[in-house]
């Protein structure tokens, strides 16, 4: 077998797509890089989300990923394998969610569709049995896997999608935006999963999200894409740390409060919100500044959530670009 | 063959899930079946010697409808093939492990087949018991009937999936869906069964692939051909299955690079 767990190994890749516009008489091709000269290591049985604004490089990478996007330039690894020129290979030793689209058959039964994938994938009858008997259990789609596909609610065809993908036991796993449009119990069940599967650790993962919180919840890394780049490859705190570690304190007072190296966010009623940075002023002094102003009846103090985080980091990143 | 066998099982289970539409199928085959024996009996020159007598004209025509969800009337018979080659998704489908022509090939196998296999009998039925049609002269004609259907089912299948592959390049792909099945009806004899066309067209029709689709099959159970003549009718249906599953997989090929190389 080629299949030997050295992880994900990405070296120099790029990718750009021409794209013809106007009309026929009138023809201007323009060059978009969708990936420029993308390097980085992802050790087997790691949980890495990736995020970074919609058109940034992501599904690009995760197409090449999964071999059915050639590169450019530059050498892509997984597992031992070459995705592109080895795709049938490969894939069979991958599973794919894409959270806007569905793997299963729509008008039949879910247990249809995981018959067809065993005879797609050519697992052992026993092995497959043991594997699904598993996955049902975990995912807590035993009642449901008779039930059309049509008539699942998208939190139960979530779950069904995730144990599609893993039936084959794929020893690497893509997962596009899994929690797109699920309710909180259906995302804590993804999540659950995802964890699940880090403890049995031999499942590299890969998450693209929106959704902050699922990476906040599960991810060992990050990996931030902007403009085709990796803006940061690290853990959360790192992501944290490379962008001001900004806190933020509300005040509930009897009258409004102010101090210059406090940036007033929000105002309601005699609640405020400000945003510091403790390099310039500690809690404890700002604090102080407040009760010389105002009495103060309530006091919380926070980490800068981590959207706010990325949507800074985006927006810097775009400065600098221009 | 396993993944081929699941396929159609699936199509079918999909097709009972849809149980008015094959009632309804049933009962339109019947409605149509009618009006064009009507027709041809109306129609059909009194006395004069014609290459088929009017009893075989009726069963041709039976047989035409017990076996209408199989001819190439559309050329698009899984729609939703078409809209992931349309939208691009069908980029998904090179995430599973096997060669895509013989998926597509088992897919299109399956989804003529199935509506097929629920719908004949019942017309075959009706249509013998009340309205003209009659059965195969003998067994070896009925034989060789059903050697070359199958025969017929795998050239339209390969012929619907050379279709369904040039939407890589046709956008909406309405042009073909309504100029195809013009001449597929017009060649393969669906609509007028070919020994009655004068015989230079006949000629060049029967050399087309749409003649091996329909008349060809149709022309054993009605008795108008020897059953000596099986092994060249398999033979042109083999041969143009041939030619168009090689073309296939270039489009397809040629389709997937630019899908994977141009990124769509």
């Amino acid at each position: 077998m080629s299949t030997t767990k050295t992880g994900i190994n990405i070296d120099a890749v790029s990718r750009s797509y021409r794209k013809t516009v106007g009309t026929v008489f009138n023809r201007k091709t323009t060059t978009i890089d969708a990936l420029r000269d993308v390097t980085f290591q992802i050790p087997s049985g790691a949980l890495v989300g990736c995020i970074g604004p919609n058109g940034a490089g992501k599904s690009t990478l995760v197409k090449i990923l999964c071999g059915i996007l050639k590169p450019d330039s530059g050498t892509v690894n997984v597992n031992g394998r070459e995705p592109f020129s080895q795709r049938q290979e490969h894939v069979r030793h991958i599973g794919v969610v894409f959270g806007q689209r569905t793997q299963l058959w729509w008008d039949l039964p879910v247990s249809d569709t995981f018959a067809l994938l065993r005879a797609l994938y050519q697992v052992p009858g026993h092995r497959f049995d043991v594997r699904q008997k598993l996955l049902i259990d975990r995912l807590g789609i035993g009642e449901t896997l008779n039930q059309r596909v049509r008539e699942l609610s998208l939190g139960q065809r979530m779950r069904c999608e995730l144990a599609a993908a893993l039936l084959h036991e794929p020893d690497v796993l893509f997962l596009d935006e899994p929690t797109i449009g699920l309710d909180a119990e259906a995302k804590l069940a993804v999540r659950e999963l995802l964890r699940w599967l880090q403890q049995t650790g031999d499942v590299t993962t890969i998450l693209t999200t929106h959704d902050l919180q699922d990476i906040e919840a599960v991810a060992d890394r990050v990996l931030v894409f902007g403009n085709g780049s990796i803006l940061l490859n690290g853990s959360l705190g790192d992501l944290r740390s490379a962008f001001g570690n900004t806190k933020v304190i509300r005040i509930a007072t009897d009258s409004p409060a102010s101090h210059p190296a406090a940036h007033l966010a929000k105002a309601i009623g005699n609640e405020q919100t400000f945003t510091f940075d403790p390099a310039q002023i500690s809690a404890a002094d700002l604090l102080a500044a407040f009760a010389a102003q105002a009495v103060i009846h309530d006091v919380e103090i926070t980490d800068q959530s981590i959207d706010e985080v990325v949507a800074r980091m985006y927006q810097h990143h775009r400065g600098e670009s221009k | 063959m396993r993944l081929l066998w699941l396929v159609f099982q699936m199509r079918m289970k999909r097709q009972l899930a849809y149980q008015t539409a094959a009632y309804a199928g049933i009962v339109t085959q019947i409605v149509f079946g009618l009006v064009l024996v009507a027709i041809f009996a109306a129609f059909y020159p009194n006395g004069i010697k014609a290459p088929m007598t009017l009893p075989q004209v009726t069963t041709y025509i039976w047989l035409g409808q017990a076996f209408f969800a199989m001819t190439p009337y559309s050329v698009f018979p899984d729609a939703e093939l078409r809209e992931q080659i349309r939208d691009g998704s069908v980029a998904t489908e090179l995430l599973r492990p096997v060669d895509l022509h013989s998926l597509w090939m088992a897919r299109t196998l399956a989804s003529k087949l199935a509506p097929t296999a629920l719908r004949c009998l019942p017309v075959i039925v009706v249509a013998t018991l009340f309205a003209g049609m009659h059965l195969p002269p003998d067994i070896p004609s009925f034989l060789a009937w059903l050697l070359s259907t199958i025969g017929a089912l795998v050239l339209i299948s390969a012929f619907i999936v050379l279709m369904i592959l040039t939407q890589f390049w046709t956008v909406a792909g309405d042009g073909l869906s309504r100029a195809v099945p013009g001449i597929a009806a017009a060649t393969s004899g669906q609509l007028v069964p070919l020994a009655l066309l004068p015989d230079n067209i006949r000629v060049v029709f029967e050399w087309l692939p749409f003649a091996g689709m329909v008349d060809k099959p149709y022309a054993f159970w009605v008795g108008t051909r020897p059953v000596s003549d099986l092994p060249f009718v398999l033979g042109h249906q083999l041969l143009w299955t041939g030619v168009i599953i090689v073309a296939g997989r270039m489009l397809l090929g040629r389709g997937l690079r630019r899908l994977t190389v141009t990124g769509g």
